[in-house]
């Protein structure tokens, strides 16, 4: 199950209008993570078989609608083509680096 | 919205559930594709649904189960643990059983054109779609959550095809803890439905707050 990480320094969360429909805002969420920023890593956990074309649309349409307002500053995947891509989708560095302050796994 | 049997699936997958007096064995009853005999250990009836039944290497997704001497269990399919989205895996032999505690988790998504509202006693996705091989079928989703909030998100994005008879309007979806039947824990109506066509892709998201 390829699994996806990404460096988020903007974390949002998804506020639905009510528990019936999908509609929705997307709204800032502190973290209380110890340090100045708010920096915190997005989790992603796709289907084995998933073409990567599939992957890489659901991981950008999840991420813009309910996780971030901005580009994650990196990426890290068990699935080297697929971090490859999703690194150019999102023009981020590919690694968490090494002075990364924040929420870890 | 969370039907009131994701409440009592939330209740047993994060709390533990029912654990059982004997929960491992050694079965010599042939398993066959949709159920296993436990051999001599007698559970309730219907508590080790929702719970995962491991045997050499793949695991069943308990639906109910009978109270007996031995107890036979019915499961949805045997899967692979290293895609248990695809095709079922093999049944295997008869021999020494775990019966997990917990359950199985809700990741299978399912969508339908019917856009009832939804309500806390539905059991199922009404009409749920799925057309042989077609592409707005059940699915395991992929699911996503940013460390320290406190919601997740599963996501599929559908690619329609000819199979699913389009145009189709998905209207509402469902999320199971298992390919086939199952249990449904929540139903969402999806927002400004699209009429797709064979070759469109539709990517639905349910957000869970926790």
């Amino acid at each position: 199950m390829p699994t996806v990480r990404l460096g988020n320094v903007s974390p949002a969360v998804f506020v639905a209008e009510s528990n019936e429909t999908d509609a929705g805002a997307k709204v800032h969420v502190d973290i209380d993570n110890g340090y100045d920023h708010n920096n915190t890593v997005t989790l992603f956990g796709i289907p084995p078989q998933t073409p990567l074309s599939e992957a890489l649309v659901t991981v950008r349409a999840v991420w813009d609608r309910n996780h971030s307002f901005d580009p994650p500053e990196w990426v890290e995947s068990d699935d080297e083509v697929l971090e490859m891509l999703l690194a150019s989708e999102f023009n981020c560095a590919v690694g968490m680096p090494d002075d990364w302050e924040g929420l870890t796994p | 919205m969370k039907v009131n049997t994701g409440h009592d699936f939330q209740s047993s997958v994060m709390g533990g559930g029912l654990l059982h007096t004997t929960n491992t064995g050694t079965s010599t009853t042939a398993p066959a594709a949709t159920t296993f005999t436990t051999d001599g250990v007698n559970i309730p009836v219907n508590q080790a649904a929702g719970m995962i039944i491991q045997r050499a290497g793949v695991y069943g997704v308990v639906i109910s189960n009978t109270s007996a001497t031995n107890s036979v269990l019915t499961i949805d399919k045997w899967y692979d643990p290293n895609n248990p989205s695809g095709a079922a895996a093999a049944t295997p032999a008869a021999g020494q059983w775990v019966l997990l505690p917990g359950g199985a988790p809700s990741w299978w998504m399912a969508v339908t054109e019917n856009s009832g509202a939804p309500a806390a006693g539905d059991t199922t996705l009404t009409a749920e779609l799925n057309a042989a091989s077609g592409g707005l079928n059940r699915t395991i989703a992929t699911w996503s959550h940013t460390l320290g909030t406190n919601s997740y998100a599963l996501a599929k994005t559908y690619t329609v095809n000819a199979n699913d008879s389009p145009p189709k309007t998905p209207a509402k979806m469902g999320l199971f803890n298992t390919a086939n039947g199952g249990r449904l824990v929540f139903e969402t109506l999806i927002s400004n439905p699209p009429a797709l066509i064979s070759g469109d892709q539709l990517t639905v998201t349910d957000t869970v707050t926790i």
